[in-house]
């Protein structure tokens, strides 16, 4: 009785854990791994060239089927007053803030997506609903996602925006680099625009290299910083500006990867599924050995009572 | 362990109480906000905002509702896995209480969340 017992306990928890082994390898998500192209895409914004003429707004509606209005409508520079978000209707916007070298000449910063190398929303969202393309953007995808707005809380640079005035399949709404004019071979929107040339696009260490060449022949025009080369990690967008970065709104991040811990920590607990496992392991055997304990304690038990 | 296992139904007991009437006015009125997301959306509701995409919509659901669980659960393995008869008696009302707590965890998760469609995809 009790040796089959056993048996049948040891077999029944080693299927168990060959079960859960099994089912971790293949449905449990790995690592992702970085495939990220050495030439991936990244665009640098040198906001003392940026004029403030909101035409990447317009662009930007346009590309992505937002009612943008007449673009005239667009040099209203009274917008500038309030520092405005990206919105799920307007998914980059401009803030104007003062120039304390140039009195005369306003800076201007255009806010979106970051397109981080290690995003946050992908590491936090939990039916992988954002994805890192290997040429560098962030997308999102609606037929994943089921509106939970982790990836909201997880960006660092809080720019994933929620239509909370729909009540049923509200999206999740920020810059994809236009995922679909890129497809496409061209340009993302606000890039083409740009009359001044104040957005480039092209491989992040080509970037990297014009920002610092930049840097190198105004010393005098810029704050020698590029934010976004090492922030999170490195960003997709990185900037210029003749100010300190925190003046302009940007918040003041480390060098690190944001989902770096968590996502280690996440991979390290549910790694092949050998920690549940080893948690029914000890529960069951717990289990055996109180119930043989039982038993035998009510086998004495009947045996006094005769 | 026959006594212990003993059901019998509860006789002469009012149902609606003062602490079960006024539980019932919250319930209500939490149906009335329940219509209203339903109508105008999350956001209308809740004041949630881009800003502050989780509130104490967040906090309810999980620390209440799973908490709640949690303690059946942990009286479930006292009684059937650590084999602590004595607990017995409790472990069915234990379990249907967590059992609950789970229930509305969910049923504040899909108040939520607003996108139902991939919700399919889930193996149940």
């Amino acid at each position: 009785m009790l040796n089959s017992n056993r048996r049948q306990f040891l077999k029944i928890s080693a299927g168990l854990t060959a079960g859960m082994t099994v089912m971790g390898n293949t449905e449990v998500k790995a690592n992702p791994e970085n495939i990220l192209s050495p030439d991936r895409f990244g665009v640098l914004v040198d906001t003392t060239v940026c004029v403030g003429c909101r035409n990447c707004e317009w662009a930007c509606k346009n590309a992505h089927g937002h009612e943008a209005g007449d673009i005239d409508t667009y040099k209203d520079r009274s917008v500038f007053l309030k520092k405005r978000r990206p919105q799920s209707h307007s998914l980059t916007v401009v803030n104007e803030f003062k120039n304390t070298k140039f009195r005369s000449l306003p800076i201007d910063v255009k806010v979106q997506c970051m397109h981080c190398d290690r995003p946050a929303c992908v590491s936090a969202c939990i039916v992988g609903a954002f994805s890192k393309h290997k040429d560098g953007r962030v997308i999102w995808d609606g037929d994943k996602c089921i509106g939970c707005r982790y990836c909201m809380v997880a960006c660092p640079f809080q720019i994933p925006t929620f239509e909370y005035e729909k009540t049923i399949q509200p999206d999740i709404c920020k810059c994809d680099l236009c995922n679909d004019r890129q497809e496409k071979g061209l340009l993302p929107a606000c890039i083409d625009i740009c009359p001044v040339e104040a957005l480039t696009f092209g491989p992040r260490t080509d970037l990297i290299k014009i920002a610092r060449e930049r840097i190198k022949r105004n010393p005098d025009s810029y704050n020698n910083y590029i934010y976004g080369e090492n922030e999170v990690g490195g960003t997709g967008w990185m900037y210029l500006s003749n100010k300190k970065f925190e003046e302009l709104d940007f918040p003041k991040l480390h060098d690190k990867p944001a989902p770096g811990v968590s996502e280690a920590i996440q991979h390290g607990i549910f790694a092949y599924f050998v920690p549940p496992a080893m948690l029914y392991a000890l529960l069951g055997s717990m289990m055996w050995i109180t119930k043989n304990r039982q038993s035998k304690e009510m086998e004495a038990e009947d045996g006094n009572n005769s | 362990m026959e006594t212990i296992h003993n059901p019998a139904q509860i006789k002469n007991v009012t149902f609606f109480t003062p602490g079960v009437i006024i539980l019932s006015i919250i319930a209500l009125n939490g149906l009335v906000f329940l219509f209203g997301r339903f109508i105008f959306g999350i956001g209308a509701v809740t004041n949630l905002n881009n800003f502050y995409p989780w509130g104490l919509w967040i906090g309810v659901d999980v620390a209440a509702g799973v908490a709640l669980a949690a303690g059946g659960f942990t009286s479930a393995a006292l009684g059937h896995v650590m084999h602590r008869e004595k607990y017995h008696a409790i472990v069915r009302p234990a379990l249907l209480t967590a059992m609950l707590g789970y229930t509305f965890v969910a049923i504040g998760v899909f108040t939520d969340i607003g996108r139902f469609a991939p919700l399919n995809y889930v193996e149940w």
